[in-house]
């Protein structure tokens, strides 16, 4: 969710700062820009395909990035294709996560998610091996957003190794089996390590209160103010507002005034 | 001015004297060490020759003298491994050394002589502002000598002694090296090239040689003959006349790059290494003898000691016969007809053959700092085989195939064990014994450097040693394949693989099989940017036209990337192999990017330069 969610704010703040020529450029102007000596006019041409909606969009940026950008440009084009959202863009996407820039990976996996080429996932789990932490844990979390539940036991994997991100992404996809194997690791990660996919668990409407409710008593034990602010703070506005979830927020209320005291 | 009588007088007869002088020389000031000495006269180095017939040099028999870790000085006699005497000595400044029937050290500033035979004082001197440098003699006679300064500055004193007298002590302006004594004559090399013999009753020199192409800065016996040299050794005869080393009975080990760069000994016209120094745990050793009128090592072999590796080499060419791991220092080593003897730290005493056999002869029971040992022959037989070391394996002679295999597979595993040593102190050893791998033609060398290519855990020099020569090999191929298969993997807990020296190993091999797996590696972020001209160079010499698309994608793709200097020389490398590969094609492509205002500054210009280094062959090949 994260990586659709950061998109998502990114194209807004986008919209709003581009220049208002760059909405109203035709697309041969765009594809002209793209082709510019000028970074600049190469900025503004890509910031027009992305806000173009143009059907050959995808076609002209994949073009211009396999003719070779300065790297700034390149990352700008590669959200501009994550922001475009086409499994068409798959192909080069696939390519660009073994781009030599970690930070060109990390935008490729971040894209990857957002139009979500068939085997993006084989793709992105093949970056968990990545040499660079920040490849490793965006490809982490990219795992949780595009929701393959076959990958959860190389998550947990990543995670025995130290990719704190794959507890979000096993918190996302994992089975009630998974959840309860990743609240083990509460033996031996920090709380705060594993908070993002705890919270995921619990915001989820596929696994049952019951189970939701167990869960927050055993965090309960934990006693910790950091336990109670996260329920309260973190958990507790994301709650499903559902019938079957009320008891699930009773217990949190129960769980946290208890440690309050 | 005029002078008064008395001046007239004095002048006059200093100048009758001057003249008598040199009339009565013949020209010649008989004073030692004199620049205007007549060198490499016949009838001069005849007399020293006959006397030397006449009173045969003899090396002394066999000791081991050392300093052990409490500061005592001992001797001991190896063939019964048992000391004779021990004695506790001030602050040393160096190592002992052998000279006859004495021992003589240089602790607390000064020289002091001992009996081998009980350790009894002979002689003690104060060395002033002076360095010890060493000693050499024959029986009771003992010369030495003690030196300021090395080079032109240099201040020497040469002190002949016998027993508890001073038959002779002189200074001189000059560097002197290490002397020794036969014949009633003292054998002192100087300068770096000279030898100067001095008649030891008169204290006259009487013979002098120069070697014009050789440097001397010792002089011993060994054996029955007087040996002078510093890297090769001169037998002392008629043949040193000519002064060059091809006249004369001469033998140099001439092999570079060994570890340490061990020689017989520490330059003796430089200070001498103090008594702890690691120097004396390095030494390329050999015996030399004569045969048919030419200097030899015997047996064929050079002995190489580094710490606690010891190589038994060919006198000639590159390679190895036999490779051993001891299990401490070697702090002292003498090599005899048919083998070495050495001592290690804890004292004990070793015998190796020139076939790379070991054996344990006994041990002193005392542990050892460093040691100097005369021998003159090998032990005897009923030495026990070593327990002290790792491994030990003679190569099989030449001219029978099977054997010859299984000593080379023996080696190749002799070696790995070296080069895996986890003993920082060894990495130049270790480097060494990598180089010494990659001569052998057994296929399990290769698999052995390619393990050794890619441990992460070697020390990088002994490494990049043993990726370097990996792409000699002319075999193994298929593993070299199958680790060009691996990736670098956090998860999987696999390091990066060493891509360059893989690449440039299956195209020596042109192995077309492995095109695939240098693509992957291309496509790999993790492919160190420094391996990428290696790779790249494969790519092309194995796919041939094949490789012009990837390498130009690649070049496309990254050419507005920046300015990263290793980058920019990989880039440029793909550049020249494009135009290499597609001349048409990829001199088209490059002015593209030559001419695209994204292109990066540096690598505009360079590729610029290949472009036109490629019009100008161009240009000549019509």
């Amino acid at each position: 969710m994260r990586a659709l969610e950061w998109i998502g704010v990114g194209l807004s703040v986008w919209m709003l700062a581009a220049p208002a020529f760059a909405q109203s450029v035709s697309e041969t102007e765009a594809a002209r820009l793209l082709q510019s000596p000028k970074p600049e006019e190469v900025q503004q041409g890509i910031e027009a395909m992305g806000l173009s909606g143009s059907k050959k969009a995808v076609e002209l940026l994949s073009d211009r990035i396999r003719q070779g950008l300065p790297a700034a440009l390149l990352k700008e084009a590669v959200n501009t294709l994550g922001v475009l959202g086409e499994a068409r863009a798959g192909d080069l996407l696939t390519e660009l996560l073994r781009h030599r820039r970690a930070e060109i990976r990390v935008a490729a996996i971040e894209a990857m998610v957002s139009c979500k080429p068939p085997k993006a996932d084989r793709a992105v789990a093949e970056r968990l091996s990545d040499l660079d932490p920040r490849v490793r844990a965006a490809a982490a979390a990219a795992l949780g957003d595009l929701g393959v539940r076959s990958h959860v036991e190389l998550l947990f994997r990543a995670l025995d190794r130290g990719i704190l991100e794959a507890a979000g992404a096993i918190g996302q996809l994992g089975s009630r089996t998974d959840v309860e194997k990743l609240v083990g690791y509460l033996q031996r990660l920090p709380f705060g390590a594993l908070m993002p996919g705890i919270r995921e668990v619990l915001v989820r409407d596929d696994l049952p209160a019951d189970f939701k409710v167990l869960l927050v008593q055993r965090l309960g034990e934990l006693g910790s103010a950091e336990v109670a602010r996260f329920l309260n703070d973190e958990v507790l506005p994301a709650l499903p507002d559902d019938a079957a979830h009320g008891q699930v927020r009773w217990t949190i209320e129960n769980v946290t005034a208890r440690i309050g005291q | 001015m005029r002078l008064s009588i008395e001046c007239r007088r004095a002048f006059l007869s200093l100048l009758v004297f001057g003249v008598v002088a040199i009339v009565g020389c013949g020209g010649v000031s008989n004073r030692a060490f004199s620049p205007t000495y007549p060198d490499n006269q016949s009838a001069a180095l005849a007399l020293v020759l006959d006397r030397l017939k006449a009173q045969p040099p003899s090396e002394g028999g066999s000791v081991v003298v050392g300093l052990d870790v409490d500061g005592q000085l001992f001797a001991a006699d190896p063939a019964a491994a048992t000391i004779r005497w021990k004695v506790p000595v001030g602050e040393a400044s160096a190592a002992p050394q052998i000279a006859g029937d004495q021992v003589v050290f240089s602790e607390g500033g000064e020289v002091v002589i001992r009996s081998l035979k009980d350790g009894s004082e002979r002689l003690r001197r104060r060395l002033g502002e002076m360095d010890w440098i060493g000693a050499g003699g024959q029986g009771e006679l003992v010369a030495w000598v003690a030196r300021r300064g090395d080079r032109l500055e240099a201040r020497s004193r040469l002190v002949v002694a016998r027993g508890d007298s001073i038959e002779l002590d002189m200074q001189v302006d000059r560097p002197l090296g290490i002397p020794t004594v036969a014949g009633g004559m003292v054998i002192v090399p100087w300068s770096g090239q000279n030898i100067s013999v001095i008649d030891i009753e008169k204290g006259d020199e009487i013979a002098r040689l120069r070697a014009i192409d050789g440097m001397i800065d010792r002089a011993q016996i060994l054996g029955a003959d007087v040996y002078v040299g510093q890297r090769g050794l001169y037998r002392l005869s008629a043949s040193m006349l000519a002064g060059r080393k091809a006249e004369a009975e001469y033998f140099e080990h001439r092999r570079k790059g060994l570890p340490g760069n061990a020689s017989l000994g520490p330059d003796a016209y430089r200070r001498p290494p103090p008594a702890a120094a690691a120097t004396h745990r390095i030494r390329a050793s050999w015996r030399p003898m004569v045969q048919d009128g030419a200097v030899q090592p015997a047996d064929e072999t050079v002995y190489l000691t580094f710490y606690r590796l010891v190589f038994g080499l060919p006198t000639e060419g590159e390679g190895v016969r036999w490779a051993y791991v001891h299990g401490r220092d070697i702090v002292g080593s003498a090599v005899v007809a048919g083998g070495m003897w050495a001592i290690d730290q804890e004292g004990t005493l070793l015998f190796f053959t020139p076939d790379g056999q070991v054996r344990t002869v006994g041990s002193l029971g005392t542990r050892v700092r460093v040691a100097a040992l005369r021998a003159s022959e090998a032990p005897a037989e009923e030495a026990d085989p070593s327990d002290g070391g790792e491994t030990a394996t003679p190569r099989a002679k030449r001219g029978r195939a099977n054997e010859e295999r299984d000593g080379e597979l023996a080696l190749a595993k002799a070696l790995k064990a070296v080069v895996a040593l986890p003993d920082a102190r060894l990495v130049a050893g270790r480097v060494f014994a990598a180089q010494l791998l990659a001569g052998l033609e057994v296929e399990e060398a290769t698999v052995a450097l390619l393990e050794i290519c890619g441990a992460k855990r070697m020390p990088p020099d002994v490494r990049r040693a043993t990726c370097d020569v990996l792409s000699t090999r002319t075999n193994g191929v298929e593993h070299l394949r199958k680790a060009l298969g691996n990736h670098a993997s956090f998860l999987d807990e696999v390091g990066v693989p060493p891509v360059g020296a893989l690449a440039a190993a299956v195209a020596q091999q042109r192995d077309k099989k492995s095109l695939p797996a240098l693509l992957e590696h291309l496509d790999d972020p993790a492919t160190p940017v420094t391996d990428l001209q290696e790779l790249g160079r494969a790519i092309a010499s194995i796919g041939g036209t094949k490789a012009y698309e990837p390498l130009m994608s690649f070049l496309r793709l990254y050419h507005a990337d920046g300015d990263d200097p290793a980058m920019t020389a990989a880039l440029v490398t793909f550049g020249e192999l494009v135009i290499a590969l597609k001349e048409k094609d990829g001199r088209k492509a490059l002015s593209e990017l030559v001419a695209d205002a994204h292109t990066s500054a540096a690598l505009r210009e360079k590729l610029s330069k290949v472009l036109a280094a490629s019009s100008e062959a161009a240009g000549s090949a019509k």
